[in-house]
């Protein structure tokens, strides 16, 4: 799949990434349109209560760093992974010495109904309150994999751990969703 | 405890996260899976135009800039400063020294010093700085020395240089000559005397101040011997260059009549320098002749037909006017 995806990146958007080291907008619109939702869904994933802002962040400081990035399209996506988990720990870091606050809000949803957007709400306040549960390593690696769309190698570069742990991070994960919904523990 | 009911093997778990598992027992898990993917839809689904313009501002201000060459500083100029002044200092150091060493000579300090800056091409006066070295060691009394450096000199000199010195050389060699130099410096003065063509024999230069070489006097006699008879000759000349030649009553052997056959082909005569005394046959020396009984007949005038004529009459005639060379010598 990563093959695959890294061809049709080369071939679909090819010197993508030298155009937008020149600054080209059309090259900074088309990684955002391809990676502003996994970002922004891998940080809502794990908690960032302001995951769109945190995810335009992540942009920037992908705009600044882009001349030091030295790869293709795919380690492109994992490096811009590794900038997102730093943000995200950074966040992290910051909320805790922040007084806990009573909810942690979540992005707010754009477009369609207002009943839509309620039903889209329920939904993912269900699903990052599922993956709360998990430990940290076990929700970041499931994020990383489901949301990212990372592959084992990617993963295990981003959070900087060997494909083995990461493949034990994700089966534990997975086992503990599955008992908390098997068990009802999670309403459905 | 662990309940192994939950334990997923690695390929449930590629399934359930992938989507493609076809598992009925893990269709929950992976339904639940494949819902956290909607968290990618929490991105606006227009993008943000002022964020993407704003990212591709900051990689263009962030990318290297690859500036134009920038015209080479004059680096390769200050590079050369050293080497320059080194050699400007060089020069301010050596120039003087040259110049004082160019003006020594063999018995001085700095006379190794003058040599070695022409042997690197540096004021190589050639010839005429050695014959100038020669002139002032023999003015300062130093005529052996003098000498030796002129031999010296003349035997490192090239032909050429010596044509164009010839004159000056046969001078010095005179100086040095009357100078009162050692049997072996005289021989050494010789040995030059004999190199140099027969119009600068040294012998023959007017005004040495030898009354026993004196112009005057060799001429008259046409002896390339000199001092045999004329010291007779010259003697007589009590008021040289007034009536030379002519007070001379007593005309020697030598003036007279010039016994040696050399005298033939004697210089003075074949310069018509010949004077007094030589219109004497050569058989008969010692006897003032009568020129103009035997005019231009002896050997001795050969090329001195006219002067001969006054040697009889020492008061007459052309012959006194030949007399005037003696007149040049000193008394």
């Amino acid at each position: 799949m990563v093959q695959l995806r890294d061809r049709v990146g080369l071939i679909g958007r090819p010197n993508r990434i030298e155009r937008a080291r020149r600054g080209d907008e059309s090259a900074w619109a088309e990684i955002y349109h391809e990676l502003a939702g996994p970002v922004t869904g891998y940080l809502a994933g794990l908690g960032v209560s302001d995951a769109e802002d945190l995810a335009g962040e992540v942009f920037l400081q992908v705009a600044r760093d882009i001349h030091k990035f030295e790869g293709n399209e795919s380690s492109f996506r994992s490096w811009v992974f590794v900038i997102a988990h730093r943000r995200a720990i950074d966040w992290r870091r910051a909320i805790r010495r922040r007084p806990p606050t009573a909810d942690h809000p979540l992005p707010e949803l754009t477009g369609g109904d207002v009943e839509d957007e309620a039903m889209e709400r329920v939904e993912t306040d269900r699903l990052v309150d599922l993956l709360d549960r998990l430990s940290e390593d076990q929700r970041v690696v499931l994020a990383l994999r489901v949301i990212g769309d990372l592959s084992l190698e990617e993963t295990a570069a981003v959070v900087g751990k060997t494909v083995g742990a990461v493949k034990a991070l994700q089966h534990r994960a997975l086992r503990t969703i599955r008992i908390e919904i098997e068990q009802g523990e999670v309403s459905l | 405890m662990s309940d192994h009911r939950f334990d997923l093997t690695d390929a449930q778990v590629e399934a359930v996260i992938t989507g493609r598992n076809g598992d009925a027992g893990l269709a929950l898990l992976t339904r639940t899976v494949g819902e956290m993917k909607t968290l990618r839809n929490l991105a606006p689904s227009q993008p943000p135009t002022v964020l993407i313009a704003q990212a591709a501002a900051i990689a263009r201000e962030k990318a290297p800039v690859h500036e134009p060459r920038k015209a080479p500083r004059p680096r390769r100029v200050w590079r050369l400063a050293p080497a320059a002044v080194s050699m400007a200092l060089a020069f301010i150091l050596v120039a003087p020294l040259a110049v004082l060493a160019d003006a020594s000579s063999p018995n001085d300090v700095l006379y190794p010093v003058d040599r070695f800056f022409e042997r690197v091409g540096i004021g190589n006066g050639g010839l005429a700085e050695r014959l100038t070295e020669s002139e002032i060691l023999g003015e300062r009394g130093d005529v052996d020395l003098a000498t030796q450096h002129l031999a010296d000199s003349m035997r490192g000199a090239g032909p050429d240089e010596i044509e164009a010195n010839l004159t000056r050389v046969s001078g010095l060699v005179a100086d040095l000559a009357a100078s009162g130099p050692t049997a072996e410096t005289a021989e050494i003065l010789d040995e030059i005397a004999e190199t140099l063509p027969p119009g600068l024999d040294p012998e023959n230069q007017p005004g040495n101040g030898n009354p026993n070489t004196g112009p005057g006097n060799n001429s008259g006699n046409g002896n390339t011997n000199p001092g045999q008879g004329n010291g007779q000759s010259g003697q007589g000349n009590e008021t040289p260059g007034e009536e030379p030649g002519n007070q001379n009553p007593n005309a020697g052997p030598g003036n007279s009549g010039n016994p040696n056959p050399d005298n033939q082909s004697g210089h003075g005569n074949d310069e018509g320098q010949g004077k007094g005394g030589q219109g004497g046959p050569p058989e008969d020396p010692g006897k003032a002749g009568p020129g103009p009984e035997n005019p231009n007949q002896g050997p001795g005038n050969k090329s001195g037909s006219g002067q001969g004529k006054g040697n009889g009459n020492p008061n007459q005639g052309p012959g006194n006017n030949s007399g005037n060379g003696n007149g040049t010598g000193k008394p």
